[in-house]
C-alpha cells in the first residue's frame, strides 16, 4: 500500500471511530500512530507518541489557552452577565422585543472578556431568559436569541476557536483576533435585525409591562467593569504591551480582581481553577491527537494528493471552498466546535492555501461556519447549554426558535465569503 | 480510584495557579522595570521555562480527570446503539485510552532513566530533565490506571 493510500484509508478509520463514539482525541492519536507506524516503522511511531505527548503539553505557545479559559471563567462567576443584561435593557427600552435585543447586547459584551459561546450563552440565558418570559415572550423568541447570542463569543475577541485555529497554522494570535472583529459585529448586527423581525411574528404579550430600567448613566457605569477589562486585555496586546500569553495572564488577573470586588467566594474561585483545568485537558487531548495525525499527514503526503485531485478534476477554488463550507456546516450539526476546527483545520489548510485563499480569512471562514454549527439542529451545543439552563424549555421549542439565527449566519457566511474585506481589513490597517 | 484522581486535580490546579501566578507577576515585573529604568528587576528568572513545565503539569495532570469525566466524542449514533454493544464501545474506548497511557508512560519513563544518567537539564534554570520527564510519565501512568478501572466499570470515558 503506498503512503497516500495509507493516509486515505487512515482518514476513512477516523471517521468510523469517531462515529462508533471513540473520544476524538483517541480516535487522531491512534489513527496517527497507526498510520505512522506502517508508513516509517514502529520505532519513529513511538518516538513521535512521546514527543507528540509531552512536546505538546509544554509547547509555550499553548500556555495563552488555559489563561484565557480562566479569564472567562473568573468573569462568568463575578456576576457581570446580570449587570449587562441589565445595561442593555435600558438602551433597548421600549423595542418590540426589546428585552430580546437586550439579551443579544448583553452577549455580545460578555464575549468580549468570556471567549466562549458556551460559557456565554449559559449565563445570559440564566439571567435574561426568567425575565423575558416574565414579560410574556414566546419561549421560541427567547431561547432562539439566547441561543444564537452565545454564539458571538466564538467569534468575537478573545475567542478561544481563533486561537486555536492561529496555533496550529502558527498564524499570528493578534492578527486572528483582529480578522473576527469585524464579522462579530457584522454577526451581532444581523442578529439584532432577525430578532426585530422575528419579535413581529412571535410578538411578546406584555411587552408593555417592561419595568422601568434605570437611568443612561447608571447603563453606561454597569457596562464599564467589561469595557476596562476588555480595553486594558485588547489594548495591551495590540499596544505592544503584551504577548498573547501575557494578554491572558494579565486578563485573568484583572478578572480576578474584578471578580473578589464583586464578592467572589473561595469555593467560587476553587470551581473556576477547577473548570478551567477539565476545560484544558479535553483541548489539549485533542492537542495531542492532532499533533500525531499532522505527523500522519505529512509523511502520507495526503494533502499534496487532494491537491492533485482537485487540480485534475478541473474544481475552482470557489468551488473547493464550497465543498469545505458545506462540509463544515453538515460536520457542525453533529460535532463540537473546538474539536472539529483542530480536526479538520490540518487536513483542510494545505488544500485551501494551496488554491491561493488567504490562511487569515480562512481561520475567519472556519470559525463562523463553526459556529453555527452551534445553533444548528439537531446536536447544535448551544441549543443543549440553553435548554440546561431554563427548565421550562422544550427543545422543539428552542430549534424552531434558532433557525432563523441559523439563515442569518449563512447569509453572514455568504457576505464574508463575497467580500473578504470585511475580515481582512482591520488586519491589514493594524496587524 | 477517587484518591488518586484527587491527588492528580491538586496537582494540576497547583500547576495551573503557578502558571497564572508566573505570568501575571511577571507582567507586573517587567512593567516596573521599564518604569524604574531598569532599575528595579523583579522579573522572575526562567518565567518562560517555568510557564512551559507548569502548563505541561497542569496538562498531563489532569488527563486522568479528563479521561472520567468524558472526553470530547460525537454521540450522535452510538446513542441509537444497543446498550450492550455501547456498552462494548464504550469499554473498547477506556481501553484504547489506557493503551495510550501505558505506552506513553513506558516511553517517557524510560527516557527519563536515559536523563538520568545523561544529566540532561532545562536550558534557562538547569533543572534536572528526569523530574520532568519522570512527572509525565507518572501521569501518563495514572492516567492507564483510570482507563483500565474505566474498562472494567464499563463507563464512558
Amino acid at each position: 500500500m503506498s503512503s497516500q493510500e495509507t493516509g486515505f484509508l487512515g482518514i476513512a478509520v477516523l471517521l468510523v471511530l469517531l462515529a462508533l463514539g471513540c473520544p476524538v482525541g483517541i480516535a487522531m492519536i491512534l489513527v496517527g500512530f497507526a498510520g505512522f507506524a506502517a508508513i516509517i516503522g514502529i520505532a519513529p511511531a513511538l518516538n513521535i507518541l512521546q514527543s507528540g505527548a509531552f512536546e505538546t503539553a509544554s509547547n509555550y505557545s499553548f500556555t495563552l489557552v488555559p489563561l484565557f479559559l480562566l479569564m472567562g471563567s473568573l468573569v462568568s462567576r463575578a456576576g457581570l452577565s446580570r449587570d449587562l443584561f441589565l445595561a442593555a435593557r435600558r438602551f433597548t427600552y421600549g423595542w418590540n422585543g426589546g428585552l430580546a435585543v437586550a439579551g443579544v447586547i448583553a452577549s455580545a459584551a460578555f464575549s468580549t472578556v468570556s471567549g466562549s459561546s458556551l460559557a456565554t450563552a449559559s449565563t445570559m440565558t440564566r439571567v435574561a431568559y426568567p425575565e423575558m418570559r416574565a414579560q410574556g415572550y414566546d419561549p421560541r423568541l427567547a431561547a432562539g436569541s439566547l441561543a444564537a447570542g452565545g454564539t458571538l463569543g466564538i467569534m468575537i475577541p478573545p475567542s478561544i476557536a481563533l486561537l486555536l485555529y492561529a496555533l496550529i497554522t502558527e498564524q499570528s494570535v493578534g492578527t486572528m483576533f483582529l480578522a473576527g472583529f469585524l464579522p462579530g459585529l457584522l454577526a451581532f448586527a444581523l442578529y439584532v435585525v432577525c430578532v426585530t423581525i422575528m419579535a413581529r411574528f412571535w410578538r411578546p404579550s406584555a411587552a408593555h409591562m417592561d419595568t422601568d430600567p434605570g437611568s443612561l448613566g447608571l447603563a453606561f457605569r454597569r457596562f464599564l467593569p467589561v469595557a476596562i477589562l476588555f480595553g486594558m486585555v485588547m489594548g495591551g496586546l495590540y499596544g505592544g504591551l503584551f504577548t498573547p500569553t501575557e494578554a491572558g495572564g494579565v486578563g485573568a488577573a484583572l478578572a480576578l480582581i474584578l471578580a473578589i470586588f464583586r464578592g467572589l467566594r473561595w469555593p467560587d474561585l476553587v470551581g473556576a481553577l477547577t473548570e478551567t483545568v477539565r476545560v484544558s485537558a479535553t483541548i489539549f487531548v485533542i492537542l495531542i491527537g492532532a499533533e500525531i495525525f499532522g505527523f500522519l499527514l505529512s509523511v502520507s503526503q495526503i494533502s499534496f494528493s487532494m491537491a492533485d485531485m482537485i487540480r485534475e478534476a478541473g474544481w475552482a477554488p470557489w468551488q473547493l471552498m464550497l465543498g469545505v463550507v458545506v462540509f463544515y456546516l453538515v460536520l457542525g450539526c453533529f460535532m463540537e466546535s473546538l474539536a472539529m476546527i483542530l480536526l479538520t483545520v490540518p487536513i483542510f489548510y494545505p488544500l485551501v492555501i494551496d488554491a491561493g485563499f488567504d490562511p487569515i480569512w480562512f481561520g475567519v471562514i472556519a470559525v463562523v461556519t463553526v459556529e453555527t454549527g452551534l445553533i444548528s439542529p439537531p446536536v447544535g451545543m448551544n441549543l443543549f447549554v440553553v435548554r440546561g439552563a431554563a427548565d421550562d424549555l422544550e427543545l422543539k421549542d428552542i430549534m424552531i426558535g434558532v433557525l432563523p439565527f441559523v439563515l442569518t449566519d449563512i447569509i453572514r457566511l455568504a457576505i464574508l465569503m463575497a467580500f473578504p474585506a470585511v475580515a481582512l481589513t482591520l488586519p491589514r490597517l493594524l496587524g | 480510584m477517587k484518591r488518586l484522581l484527587s491527588l492528580c486535580d491538586a496537582v494540576a490546579l497547583t500547576g495551573l495557579g503557578t502558571l497564572f501566578a508566573v505570568v501575571a507577576f511577571n507582567v507586573l515585573g517587567r512593567a516596573l522595570f521599564d518604569a524604574t529604568g531598569h532599575a528595579v528587576n523583579l522579573m522572575i528568572p526562567g518565567a518562560i521555562e517555568i510557564s512551559r513545565y507548569a502548563l505541561m503539569v497542569t496538562v498531563l495532570a489532569s488527563l486522568p480527570r479528563a479521561a472520567e469525566a468524558g472526553m470530547v466524542r460525537v454521540d450522535l449514533l452510538i446513542d441509537h446503539l444497543p446498550p450492550g454493544l455501547a456498552t462494548l464501545l464504550d469499554r473498547l474506548w477506556a481501553l484504547a485510552i489506557a493503551a495510550f497511557g501505558a505506552a506513553t508512560a513506558w516511553l517517557l519513563i524510560s527516557e527519563a532513566l536515559l536523563q538520568i544518567t545523561r544529566g540532561d537539564a532545562t536550558q534557562d534554570l538547569e533543572l534536572p530533565m528526569w523530574l520532568l520527564t519522570g512527572f509525565a510519565g507518572l501521569a501518563m501512568s495514572a492516567l492507564t490506571l483510570v482507563g483500565l478501572w474505566l474498562a472494567l466499570r464499563g463507563a464512558r470515558g
